[in-house]
């Protein structure tokens, strides 16, 4: 590459409009052994950006990562443990409900039995107490079907009119 | 080794200016990126994600650093260890004081130097990984290269 060529380049360069392929050719002519006078004193710049190109982690850097990553292992057997733990208590819980549940079913209705055993003692008493249930019940029943009648009644006077 | 890996180790290079916290950094970001896993592929670009958070590690470690050192003793000499011996054989003075000049460099225009210069990113690329604008990319770029420049110059005309 000629020098006129470079000096433009240089130029672009100092001004930041060159393009990535045209600072590549600048590193390829700085790091040549055919450089230029007037340009020499820029030469350890591109030199210098060559060779940190060049800088790489260590071979073994990999490796050594990878040695250094089982430490966080205990941590996740930590983390099984207790998701074991959860898992036990959660099956307890459940075992518990199952061994619990009849007792808990049984326990009200002998409660409320033994509220009403204990309310009404006598058979006369549970005879009267029976009849005006059932008075109640056939009085509602009898109302209903007053209720019934009036409609019916008015049904037909209304079927009459219409024919 | 991927491209990727040693992209990240070369920013946090020029960020923390010591390898070994330089290799730290990275190994973090690749344990961030193995428990993330499962989300990586939601990310639009990933290599801008990385990027982004090995800034963040690095600047984090820098500061931390430099908490411990001046609690320790005020004006202790970090040893630095960016250059390998093998690097520092061809290392010559003149890009040692290259190396010195950017390490100069405000933070922001170092790093879009570095990204732009030494990883080749396009302006685009380098506004992701650092969550700025493109025009701030390219002032920054502008005037870490002009400054670069001058002292080049400069330099040269004392014969230093």
């Amino acid at each position: 590459m000629d020098s006129n060529a470079i000096k433009i380049l240089l130029e672009k360069y100092w001004e930041g409009t060159t393009s990535l392929e045209e600072e590549t050719q600048l590193r390829i002519y700085f790091n040549g052994d055919q450089v230029a006078d007037e340009f020499k004193s820029f030469q350890p710049l591109f030199q210098f950006f060559q060779l940190e190109k060049e800088q790489e982690l260590p071979e073994d850097f990999t490796e050594r990562v990878v040695d250094n990553l089982p430490e966080q292992k205990p941590a996740r057997v930590y983390n099984l443990r207790w998701g074991m733990r959860i898992a036990a208590a959660i099956a307890l819980i459940i075992a518990l409900a199952f061994v619990i549940r009849p007792y808990l079913n049984e326990q009200p209705e002998t409660e409320i039995v033994a509220s009403e055993a204990g309310e009404i003692t006598d058979a006369e008493e549970a005879y009267e107490e029976l009849k005006m249930a059932l008075a109640l019940v056939s009085n509602k029943f009898s109302k209903g079907t007053d209720k019934a009648q009036t409609g019916i009644v008015s049904i037909r006077k209304a079927t009459k009119v219409i024919k | 080794m991927t491209p990727l890996q040693n992209k990240l180790y070369r920013f946090s290079l020029r960020i923390v200016g010591n390898t070994a916290e330089a290799e730290d950094v990275v190994q973090e970001v690749l344990i961030k990126m193995w428990k993330k896993r499962t989300e990586l592929s939601a990310y639009k670009n990933l290599e801008a994600w990385c990027m982004t958070l090995t800034r963040n590690l690095s600047i984090d470690k820098l500061r931390s650093k430099h908490r411990r050192t001046s609690e320790l003793q005020d004006g202790l000499q970090v040893v630095d260890k960016s250059v390998t011996p093998f690097q520092h054989a061809a290392y010559q003075d003149t890009l040692e004081r290259v190396r010195r000049l950017m390490a100069e460099l405000p933070e922001k225009q170092r790093m879009v130097m570095q990204l732009r210069d030494i990883e080749g990113m396009t302006y685009q690329e380098i506004a992701e990984a650092l969550s700025i604008s493109m025009e701030q990319v390219k002032v920054n770029l502008f005037r870490a290269r002009k400054q670069i420049r001058a002292k080049l110059i400069n330099s040269e005309s004392y014969g230093l």
